[in-house]
Order: structure tokens, then C-alpha cells, then sequence
């Protein structure tokens, strides 16, 4: 009867006949749906909590974990990385050993291309490095960061040979030239390429000896030139006068 | 995410063509994993769910296995004592009551001796073997004749025990996948729980409690009547306070 008067509480329409099933036994694992007054009951009785106010650093996720990694980073510059500095010696030795250090620019290619070109460098004695420009600063290669912008290659040589360089990488469009050091010598792309076509240094001495022997002997020919100039006129006459005679 | 566009050394060098982009594989200073916590290992030497008996020794006076009324209440309402992880790391949890026979045991048994790696995990029952008989009459009988015989014994189980724990050298991505096979073919609705979650929901309720705004709690409506409860309430709902029934 309590069930009825509950469930009569509506006093619009009050049916003749109202049906009420008990179950003999309460089932466990599906216990029957509240009705309508316990669920009203609940719903009142739910635990009411202050609105969380929002907090960006605490709520976003992605900003979070940016500052986890600025965090990091902060502790990983410095920690000191045993591997980190041995890869830095290999490359500063790189440096110092080889006299001739081309920059170039990559262009798009496959690792399959890239080998190919590695090993046809390495057959004419010449070696395509990677070298960031984080570990140039305060070396005597500062000069060089213009050139160590963005990922380039290096081609370096314990031997100064240019021309060989600037004739194997014409074949290859890959490969842009953008300058170089050579001899602790800085150049230009239009510089290498200057320096690529002149002549073996033997054949320079030789002309530049050419040329500095050119003016003494100029001078005394000019010193020379009346003199000879008046012996063979009186050679002339004294030839002409001998003939008339 | 071992990938890091960074200005740092690098010496693998990538390029993909499609996109004409350099991606790079710089380096990541990983810092040192954390020692490991200490973690209570059990005192017997093979960490494996033993055997469970089907059917446990004859209690009875004659030898014979007694019979037993159904006692729902072996399930009914929440579980008080073992409702935590004794190595505190993680287990499977049960949602609502139930019981399991001696088939759910096997299961769990075999698929956590199957997939654990027993070298550094461990796994331990938290349920009692099955001790409740059942009774059930034979297919074709006639209603009467007194009770039936015994059919099977089970494990009788209340919302929210532990059933099995795991733990050990491993995390919890390793062990979830287990124990959400095993969850998923219990008799009940049950979860996967590690106890940094237990401690969350542990804060959880202590911060409903402190910064409850509602004044008017399940426990307090009900003890005063509001709203009619005692008209449908159950003397369930005073035990457990409207959470189970």
C-alpha cells in the first residue's frame, strides 16, 4: 500500500487498478531502477562542490609541457654530456686538421644519392661532413657563420686543391657552392671559383718572374735605344759613302 | 620524440624529397632513470597464482560437504576489509558483488601465469578458493523432496574487494592489458586499479567531504524524513547510505 500511495501522489487521472510487482528476492548485480521520488531524492542529496576556477597553467596541457621542456632543457644544458662533448672533439679536430673547408648548400635528395656522392668525394681524397654551427662560437672560425646557416655540407681536405673540388661538384646539382676557407683564408663562391682556374703556383712564379725581368731589360733596351739608333745610321753612311767612293 | 630539431650537433642528416624539408636527429640528453622503489615482494619463492581446489575439505561432522542457505548478504553491500593493495601496486577491483566458481579462477590463473613475465612480476590472490556451496536440483525434477545437492561451491565477493594483485619490477602499461583481459570475463562489473589511483580517489572523497556546499546529505534527508523517504526507503539505504542496495 505504501508503493500505491506513492505512486498516486498525480491526482489527475486516478486509474480503478493499480499493479505492483515485488520481487520475492533483490538481485545484486542489477538492483531495480530507482523510481521517480528516490530519484528526485538523489539528485538533491548529490554533493554540491565549488566551480574550479580556471587556470591556465593548470589546465592546459600543451602549455604545461612546454614549460616541463624549458624546464628541462634548463637542467640538460647544465648536466654535462660526456657523449655530446666527444662528438664536439671529433668535429673541432675535423677543423683544425683540414686546411680546406667548402661549404654547400643540400639540395633535396635521397640518402641513396647522398652516398653516391659521399664516396665519389672520398675517392678523389675529399670528405662530405655535417657540422652545425653551434659549436663554432668563440673559435676562430666565427668568421665562417654566414656559411653555417640552416644544415650544410662541408667538404674538407687536409690538401689545398680547389680546382679538383669545384670540377667534381660541377657534375653534381645537388651540391651548391656557397664559399669556403682555404689556408685560414676566407672566399667567396665567385672567389673559389676565381682561384679554381688559375694556373698551377710553379707556372705563376715563373710568370711573375717573367714579369719582373721584363722591366730592366725594357729599361736598358730604352737606354740602349739611341745609342744603337746612331750606330746604325753611321754604319749606313759610312757604308754609302764607301760605295760612292 | 627522440627526434629534435635542435641547433645542436648534428651528424645524421635526412632529407625527403617530396617535401623538401631536413629533418634532423639531434640529441636528447634522456636523464637517468629514477632508482627503482622499493617493492615488497612476496615471501615464497614462485611469484604465480597457485591452484585453486574445486571444492574445499569437508567441514561436516559425517564427512559430507553441509549444505547452506543462499545468503545473499555475502554479496550484498560493500566490502570493509580488503578494499586495498597489500604490495601497493595493482590489482583488479570488483564494482558490485557476485560470486565466482572455480572456472573464473582457472581463468585468472591461467592468463596471468600465461602472459606475466614471472622472472621480476608477481601476482597474488586476494580471494579465498571457493568455500559456499550451491545447491541446484537436477534437470527434469519435480518441484519438493527438500533440497537439492550440492552443484558447485563459489567465492562470494562484495563491491569494491580486491581479487587479485599484481606487481613487482613493471608499470602499469605492462600490467593493464593482463588484468583488462582477466576484468573483462569476471561474473561482475570489475576495474583495473594501481594505487596511485586508489590514493586519487582517496583525496577525491576527502575533498567532497571538506568542500561539500550541499547541506542536506543522503544520510541526514533520510534520517529526518525529508521528502517522505521513509515511505520507500529500505534499511539498506540507512546501512550504506543510498551507495549500495
Amino acid at each position: 500500500m505504501a508503493k500505491m500511495s506513492a505512486l498516486g501522489k498525480v491526482k489527475l487521472f486516478t486509474p480503478l487498478l493499480i499493479q505492483c510487482r515485488h520481487k520475492s528476492k533483490h538481485f545484486i548485480q542489477r538492483p531495480r531502477p530507482s523510481h521517480l521520488d528516490r530519484r528526485i531524492f538523489e539528485a538533491v542529496t548529490v554533493p554540491l562542490l565549488p566551480e574550479k576556477i580556471h587556470d591556465p597553467y593548470a589546465n592546459c596541457p600543451r602549455l604545461r609541457r612546454r614549460l616541463q621542456a624549458v624546464k628541462e632543457d634548463v637542467v640538460q644544458d647544465e648536466m654535462e654530456n660526456a657523449y655530446e662533448n666527444y662528438l664536439m672533439g671529433i668535429c673541432r679536430r675535423m677543423l683544425e686538421e683540414n686546411r680546406m673547408i667548402i661549404a654547400f648548400q643540400l639540395m633535396a635528395m635521397s640518402t641513396r644519392e647522398k652516398v653516391d656522392i659521399k664516396r665519389q668525394l672520398f675517392l678523389n681524397g675529399l670528405k662530405l661532413k655535417f657540422v652545425s654551427n653551434a659549436i663554432f662560437s668563440d673559435t676562430k672560425w666565427i668568421n665562417l657563420s654566414p656559411l653555417l646557416c640552416s644544415h650544410n655540407a662541408y667538404v674538407v681536405s687536409p690538401d689545398v686543391d680547389i680546382s679538383r673540388v669545384i670540377k667534381l661538384t660541377h657534375k653534381m646539382p645537388e651540391l651548391i657552392l656557397l664559399g669556403g676557407l682555404v689556408n685560414d683564408q676566407l672566399f667567396t663562391r665567385e672567389g673559389l671559383q676565381r682561384y679554381a682556374k688559375l694556373p698551377d703556383i710553379d707556372v705563376l712564379r715563373g710568370q711573375l718572374v717573367a714579369v719582373l725581368n721584363a722591366t730592366p731589360s725594357r729599361t736598358k733596351s730604352l737606354l740602349e735605344h739611341h745609342q744603337q739608333t746612331l750606330s746604325r745610321n753611321l754604319d749606313q753612311y759610312v757604308k754609302d759613302n764607301t760605295e760612292k767612293s | 620524440m627522440a627526434l629534435k630539431l635542435c641547433s645542436r650537433l648534428n651528424i645524421k642528416d635526412v632529407v625527403c624529397p617530396a617535401w623538401r624539408c631536413t629533418s634532423v636527429a639531434g640529441f636528447r640528453n634522456w636523464k637517468p632513470l629514477p632508482p627503482p622503489q622499493e617493492i615488497e615482494y612476496p615471501k615464497y619463492s614462485k611469484w604465480r597464482l597457485k591452484f585453486v581446489e574445486r571444492t574445499p575439505q569437508p567441514t561436516g561432522f559425517s564427512g559430507k560437504h553441509l549444505k547452506m542457505s543462499k545468503r545473499l548478504m555475502d554479496m550484498r553491500g560493500p566490502e570493509e576489509y580488503h578494499t586495498f593493495l597489500l604490495h601497493k601496486q595493482f590489482g583488479i577491483r570488483a564494482k558490485m558483488g557476485g560470486m565466482m566458481h572455480w572456472g573464473h579462477m582457472d581463468m585468472i590463473r591461467l592468463t596471468i601465469n600465461r602472459k606475466m613475465d614471472q622472472s621480476r612480476m608477481f601476482a597474488i590472490w586476494r580471494v579465498d578458493p571457493p568455500w559456499k556451496p550451491i545447491t541446484k536440483k537436477g534437470q527434469g525434477h519435480r518441484m519438493g523432496g527438500g533440497k537439492g545437492s550440492i552443484d558447485k561451491f563459489v567465492a562470494p565477493v562484495k563491491a569494491g574487494r580486491i581479487i587479485v594483485e599484481m606487481g613487482g619490477d613493471c608499470e602499469f602499461d605492462e600490467v593493464f592489458p593482463i588484468l583488462e583481459q582477466v576484468r573483462g570475463k569476471l561474473p561482475f562489473k570489475a576495474e583495473v586499479v594501481s594505487q596511485k589511483m586508489l590514493d586519487e580517489e582517496k583525496a577525491q572523497e576527502e575533498y567532497v567531504k571538506k568542500n561539500n556546499m550541499n547541506p542536506f546529505s543522503f544520510e541526514y534527508c533520510l534520517k529526518n524524513n525529508m521528502m517522505g523517504s521513509r515511505v520507500w526507503s529500505s534499511p539498506y539505504d540507512f546501512f550504506w547510505n543510498g551507495k549500495h542496495r
